[in-house]
């Protein structure tokens, strides 16, 4: 009998390990979360590509991706009826997009630090991660402009700065940040 | 020069001087000495005419100038070439060769600028005018092969450069359009993903 119990418990306790420490809810409300602020009112918004998706790595934290467009290319965009972009629309369109990248970054920081708050199960040892994957067309000038965004910070220290109501300069020195 | 004027009362200026330069006979000698010491005007004149001698002796011996001549010998007869430019001729010599120069500079001038393109045509005695129409016809059938060939070869590098272009933006615009469709897809599918997850938060 004492075998059989101590087998019952040995599968009940690899059950819950097996199982996610974050629930599916507050991943799902974190997305949420981040697409209001990419989706957010302004006088030139993003061009998002999909929503946000985020992801449990077991030991590792929440990652979520998101592809946008730095700026909505609209009528600049090419097509058979504007087969040319002129230098000026392309210098001017560069500039908004690099302008946007720094807005865009520091969006991101603050997004982490309200989802260290959503995300309840995660330990605060493990890592809030986001990666924004920035579309460009082959015509554009993409000097200074990374395809890719990449932030994390651990869970503890997200949730400290919240509490503290750090600003940008404080984010960006507990938020490790690659560009490639 | 020596004065032959005499100061002397005496009128013995001229042996006086005769015995300044010791020209007088040894008698007439010793009779000049003794009257010298007699008389006082002589004696002084004595002493002027050595002095003037001494002073004469003290200038340096100079050669006698060799070219003197005179103004009426040949020496001072002008050149022919003087002559001629001294004349009434010279005004026309100068106008003659000031437009000398003008004919040959611009001779010059036309024959550098506006020298036309020769075409050395040779031909013998013997050829008959036949020969020479055949010639040229030949010659001209040549140049004009030539510019045709030039020409197609100008026209087929302006088209295929044209084509090159027109191949570059036509890739262009089709990888614009596959970006755009691209673009367009990925935001159709957040369209239908969000209008999708509303209709399920409707039914429930």
């Amino acid at each position: 009998m004492k075998i059989v119990m101590s087998l019952f418990i040995a599968a009940i306790l690899c059950f819950a390990a097996a199982e996610s420490r974050v629930s599916r809810a507050s991943i799902v409300a974190a997305e949420h979360m981040i697409d209001e602020k990419i989706n957010a009112y302004s006088t030139d918004p993003y061009h998002p590509l999909g929503d946000a998706r985020g992801t449990y790595l077991e030991g590792y934290g929440v990652l979520f991706t998101n592809e946008l467009d730095l700026v909505n290319t609209g009528a600049l965009t090419m097509s058979p009826f504007k087969p040319t972009v002129s230098k000026e629309e392309l210098a001017g369109f560069h500039e908004r997009k690099v302008k946007k990248l720094a807005e865009l970054k520091d969006a991101m920081r603050t997004m982490l630090v309200n989802a260290s708050g959503i995300l309840e199960g995660l330990p605060p040892n493990e890592r809030v991660a986001m990666e924004a994957i920035l579309y460009s067309h082959s015509w554009e000038i993409t000097r200074d402009l990374p395809h890719r965004v990449f932030m994390s910070a651990e869970k503890q220290k997200l949730v400290n700065a919240k509490a503290a109501h750090a600003g940008q300069p404080e984010l960006t020195a507990i938020i490790e940040e690659q560009e490639r | 020069m020596l004065s032959t004027d005499s100061h002397s009362s005496c009128g013995r200026a001229e042996a006086l001087r005769d015995y300044a330069f010791d020209e007088l006979p040894a008698e007439e000698r010793r009779a000049m000495e003794q009257h010298l010491a007699a008389c006082g005007d002589c004696a002084l004149e004595l002493d002027q005419l050595r002095l003037t001698t001494a002073a004469l002796r003290t200038l340096p011996d100079r050669e006698i100038p060799q070219r003197i001549a005179f103004v009426s010998d040949r020496v001072f007869e002008p050149s022919p070439f003087r002559r001629f430019w001294n004349s009434g001729a010279r005004l026309g010599f100068a106008s003659a060769c000031v437009l000398a120069l003008a004919l040959v500079v611009s001779a010059w001038h036309l024959s550098g600028h506006y020298a036309e393109p020769r075409t050395v045509v040779q031909t013998t005695a013997s050829a008959s005018p036949d020969q020479i129409n055949a010639a040229v016809s030949k010659a001209v059938a040549q140049v004009r092969a030539q510019i045709a060939e030039n020409d197609a070869q100008v026209i087929q590098a302006a088209v295929q450069a044209a084509e090159r272009k027109r191949d570059a933006e036509y890739r262009n615009q089709m990888v614009a359009l596959e970006e755009n469709f691209d673009v367009l897809r990925k935001t159709m599918n957040r369209d239908y993903a969000r209008l999708e997850g509303s209709e399920l938060g409707a039914g429930q």
